[in-house]
């Protein structure tokens, strides 16, 4: 059994103009020393999703599913055991590293406390701790700079410090949350080099939440795609990279600018993403689908395996999708 | 931090000086003062008398050489001598002890206050809790300091003194009165929308405010016991006086002069803070809301700590920042505020200073007034600086 | 090929469809603000109340009813009257006209004052920014009832006007702090170095471009820069130094009534009763707007 199991999570929001159906029946696993990639546009619902793993979500917020950690039951644990998995099990790195560190504690103090928030040391050792910790990721004259506020560092050793206090407790899972969104290209090598360096040393699992594919394609070893709260795609990523089977998959490849795109006019997917408070039923992509038939309308889609056993698709075409030339279909920008 | 404190003071007396002159300036375009206009009325009026009044007030000289000998006097510490011939200084440093007391005490309650009532107004969003106290803040906003301060001088001593002189409440319902006030006060915390993030430790919030209430009435009974009931028993007339910062002529032991200032100072710094909370409060429940949405009580969330901590330690302690540049700047308003309502209570205080001046059209009185004015307010922002940056670390290190 | 720079061009190159959907949001975010409609409601009816009514009303402020002094609260009197027999329900309509003009005059003022020397201080910075921030220093050591206090005192005769001027002139410094910190903010985005590029003079920048963001706090300023110049007047009027017999604001009514308050207490309750109201639902407008233009709630129903 795999590390972290996640079955048919639902996430639905409570809101004063309806309920937001933010995450729908998504259902994926990492296991020790694996990195799953969860790529997705802005609302796919890949940073809920997450949250849901971590208990960070509001109260008032409507989780089911499944989600098993260790062979153990997140969903419905009263809120201090929650507390307790989060930072020690599961670590969680966020977007933005220049506001997520607290500008009125020196990096070394909140180090240190979340050192001491699960683990019963002293001070001193603590610190000690903090300063290791800021060794492994890498921030040169640890010592020193351990005294230092946040506004005093970069991006990139933020971002640095950011990981170290999500590691501080060892945990078992690590979830990155665009973690190189915000960064240069050259630190983003970094940032990603460094989450290499620690996998290795420690064999945790990674999830790699991003909506860049050339990040994951570098990182990953399954990829999930989401794609209006639901998981739309779900395989190696060999697999994803040359032989993707679900439209929209096709076409988020197809919209990365490359080499052969040079001169010519950018490709794109028509359209936006629909609404999560009063969803169709039917594929939430058939609005923006090239191969688009009647049945898409109608009938949701389910997550189910094409060509090989570990390799999922939702998307009702999904046998003749390797014969038809999805890309050209989906039409080039008109510039006018 | 040295340093910085002296930077700060260095730019501070470009700023007096220029301050002065305004201050100058508006000073002397209050016209003739009121003693040489009498005199210029009476029928019989001789120009000797005019003029040595006029030397008296210094307003026969050309304004330039009145500046310059002002300002020179000013910073030597001779402040000359208002209309009645009694020295200024002097005068002013007795009035001003008595103001002092007011805004150092309505300043720490309603800034105490105010931040607890924001702080648990933010965690607990929309309970009755919440609104109840923003309906009170918004109401106390818009209510005069005058009216607030008359109504409490009516409703709080000049009805409630004769009651208690003699109290004629049983301790049963006295009782009943306390379990209805802490069944409401749980009820008010229940939540209306089943929207809340963490349930945080309000508990170390309401021990706080429940513990300084507790040492509050420790202490009151502590003087009370301590100074023996004597003050009651010396002054039988009025417990809740309305006229003055003390009764006059009063002698007694420490405890029992406290005991009297207590007294004294009761309804005008309740008005002042009443006034005063309302602001801090809606400021502080806006401070706290924008950092408990902000990215690092997110990270502080995920690395595990408890809610508790993570309210006090990361929100409240950023969300305070702010507050402190406010409550700095506000000290024109304050000092307004305290005008009036020494007004109303009868205060010899700088209030009294300003009207007696007011009327006389003393210029010496004025410019000495509204310097002393300057300079608070000039103090009291470099203090508010030194604070700010001990607090934040960017500002300090910056 | 139409010149790149003239205004139409520069409108389709620099504005989108999104700026237009925006005041509809804000205002239908607005009207949902319960606490803030109600006030609105309340506050329009009063307006015009106190400045219709009076046309019909039979007691003007001024005149002496010899027949009726210091009468309570009656059907000829409905706000009873004072020791010389003026009407008070006349008085205090006519003293919430004058708090109001007051009041406006003195927000208008401020807010035109305060943001000019904002921006002029955020966008050019530098020189000009040291000094206007160096003069809004010297503004704040005074404080703002005792300048005018002294002033007051010093032109007994002045009209009523020069009030809301002085008020004006002396507190326009926590709207320019505010828009001085906003455009220091906003020069550096993006969208002012698109302008640029396409050609717009640094007037039509800050008039058209980053002025209509400030649109929300300088609104909400506004609002409650009424109801302290009404607070305000009234601590005035309240040392005599407001506005002076024979004509009267809330405050000058506050005070009369205040003294007479064991004998007389209608003298004190009218007015009161309508300073706060008149400040409670200028108070919840400013707060409604100041919601609808920046929503910090996630109301969630259960």
């Amino acid at each position: 059994m795999k590390l972290l199991e996640v079955s048919g999570l639902n996430v639905r929001f409570p809101t004063e103009d309806g309920v937001v159906h933010a995450v729908r029946d998504v259902s994926f696993s990492v296991d020790r020393g694996e990195v799953l990639g969860i790529v997705g546009e802005s609302g796919s619902g890949k940073s809920v999703t997450s949250m849901a793993v971590m208990s960070l979500l509001p109260r008032s917020t409507l989780i089911d599913g499944s989600i098993l950690y260790d062979g153990r039951e997140l969903i419905g644990l009263p809120r201090k055991k929650q507390t307790s998995y989060r930072g020690s099990e599961i670590g969680m790195i966020f977007q933005d590293p220049m506001t997520s560190l607290n500008p009125v504690y020196s990096i070394g103090w909140q180090l240190a406390e979340a050192v001491r928030a699960h683990d019963d040391v002293g001070r001193k050792p603590a610190w000690q701790r903090a300063v290791d910790l800021l060794e492994l990721v890498g921030i040169p004259q640890a010592k020193d700079r351990a005294e230092s506020y946040p506004h005093e560092f970069s991006g990139g050793m933020r971002q640095r410090v950011m990981i170290a206090m999500a590691m501080a407790n060892n945990p078992q899972v690590l979830i990155a949350d665009e973690p190189t969104t915000a960064l240069d290209v050259t630190v983003q090598a970094q940032i990603l080099e460094t989450l290499k360096e620690i996998q290795d040393r420690t064999n945790i699992a990674i999830i790699l939440i991003t909506h860049d594919l050339g990040v994951v394609a570098g990182m990953a070893d399954r990829v999930m795609v989401m794609y209006a709260g639901s998981a739309v795609e779900n395989a190696n990523v060999d697999d994803l990279y040359y032989r993707p089977r679900m439209p929209y998959t096709i076409g988020l490849l197809g919209a990365i600018p490359g080499e052969q795109s040079d001169g010519q006019p950018l490709q794109q997917i028509k359209g936006t993403t629909p609404s999560l408070i009063k969803m169709k039923p039917g594929c939430p992509f058939s609005t923006r689908c090239p191969l688009v038939i009647d049945r898409c309308r109608a009938e949701t889609p389910v997550l189910e395996p094409v060509e090989t056993p570990d390799h999922l698709v939702a998307c009702h075409r999904r046998d003749e999708v390797g014969q038809i030339d999805v890309r050209s279909l989906f039409a080039p920008e008109v510039v006018s | 931090m040295i340093r910085f404190a002296i930077r700060r003071l260095l730019v501070a007396l470009p700023l007096l000086f220029a301050s002065s002159i305004l201050t100058f300036i508006l000073v002397t375009n209050i016209g003739v003062p009121k003693a040489i206009e009498d005199a210029m009325a009476k029928p019989n009026v001789q120009q000797a008398q005019i003029d040595s009044l006029k030397r008296q007030f210094g307003t026969d000289k050309p304004p330039v050489e009145r500046y310059v000998t002002w300002v020179t006097d000013f910073v030597k510490g001779d402040w000359g001598t208002n209309q009645n011939s009694v020295e200024i200084r002097p005068l002013m440093w007795e009035r001003i002890q008595v103001t002092l007391r007011l805004l150092i005490a309505a300043s720490i309650f309603s800034v105490v206050l105010g931040a607890l009532v924001g702080i648990i107004g933010a965690i607990r969003q929309y309970t009755a809790f919440d609104y109840t106290m923003t309906f009170l803040a918004f109401l106390f906003f818009s209510i005069p300091t005058a009216v607030l301060a008359g109504f409490l001088k009516e409703f709080g001593a000049i009805k409630l003194n004769p009651w208690l002189r003699d109290p004629s409440m049983s301790i049963p319902v006295l009782l009943v009165l306390l379990a209805f006030g802490t069944l409401c006060g749980f009820l008010l915390m229940r939540n209306r929308y089943r929207y809340e993030r963490e349930r945080p430790l309000s508990k170390v919030l309401l021990g706080a405010a429940a513990g300084l209430g507790v040492a509050v009435a420790v202490a009151a009974v502590f003087a009370l016991v301590w100074g023996g009931n004597t003050y009651r028993v010396r002054n039988p007339k009025n417990l809740i006086p309305t006229v003055g910062q003390t009764t006059p002529g009063f002698e007694g032991n420490f405890s029992e002069r406290m005991q009297d200032y207590f007294w004294h100072m009761l309804l005008p710094t309740v008005s002042l803070v009443l006034v005063g909370f309302a602001g801090y409060s809606r400021y502080m429940r806006a401070s706290m809301l924008d950092v408990l949405s902000s990215d690092y009580v997110r990270t502080a969330r995920a690395k595990g700590i408890s809610e508790g901590r993570v309210t006090v330690r990361h929100a409240v302690r950023n969300a305070l920042i702010p507050l402190v540049t406010v409550v700095a700047l506000d000290f024109g308003v304050l000092l307004s505020g305290a005008i009036i309502t020494e007004t109303i209570y009868g205060w010899a205080g700088m209030g009294r200073f300003f009207s007696e001046a007011l009327t006389a059209k003393d210029p010496r009185s004025l410019l000495a007034f509204v310097m002393v004015t300057a300079i608070s307010v000039v103090l009291f922002n470099l203090i508010a600086d030194i604070v700010y940056a001990q607090l934040d670390p960017r500002i300090r290190l910056g | 090929m139409a010149d790149v720079t003239t205004p139409e061009v520069l409108d389709e190159r620099e504005f989108t469809i999104a700026a237009r959907s925006q005041s509809r949001t804000i205002m239908k975010r607005f009207l949902r603000h319960r606490p803030a409609m109600i006030s609105l409601v309340v506050l329009v009816l009063l307006t015009l109340f106190v400045f219709l009514f009076p046309l019909v009303w039979k007691w003007p402020f001024t005149t002496r009813d010899k027949t009726a002094l210091s009468q309570k609260p009656s059907w000829n009197h409905p706000f009873g009257t004072d020791g010389l027999g003026k009407d008070g329900l006349g008085r205090v309509m006519r003293g919430t006209q004058r708090s109001l003009e007051i009041a406006i005059i003195t927000a208008i003022l401020a807010t035109v004052v305060g943001v000019t020397l904002g921006a002029i201080a955020g966008y050019f910075r530098g020189f000009v920014d040291a000094l206007i921030m160096r003069f809004t220093d010297l503004v704040l050591t005074l404080p703002l009832l005792v300048v005018v206090a002294v002033v007051s005192v010093g032109n007994p005769d002045a009209p009523w006007y020069t009030i809301p001027f002085l008020l004006g002139i002396f507190g326009w410094t926590y709207l320019a702090r505010i828009v001085r910190a906003e455009f220091m903010s906003l020069r550096e985005k993006e969208f002012v170095e698109a302008a640029r590029a396409v050609g717009a003079k640094d007037r039509r920048i800050i008039f058209r471009h980053i002025l209509p963001n400030l649109a929300g706090p300088i609104i909400v300023s506004a609002t409650l820069t009424i109801a302290g110049a009404i607070l305000t007047e009234t601590a005035l009027s309240f040392l005599g130094l407001g506005v002076r017999a024979p004509d009267v604001s809330l405050g000058f009514l506050i005070q009369e009534g205040l003294s007479a308050f064991n004998t007389r207490p209608w003298l004190f309750w009218f007015p009161a009763v309508a300073i706060v109201v008149v400040c409670l639902t200028v108070n919840f407008i400013g707060d409604g707007l100041r919601d609808a233009f920046d929503p910090k709630q996630n109301r969630i129903k259960a």
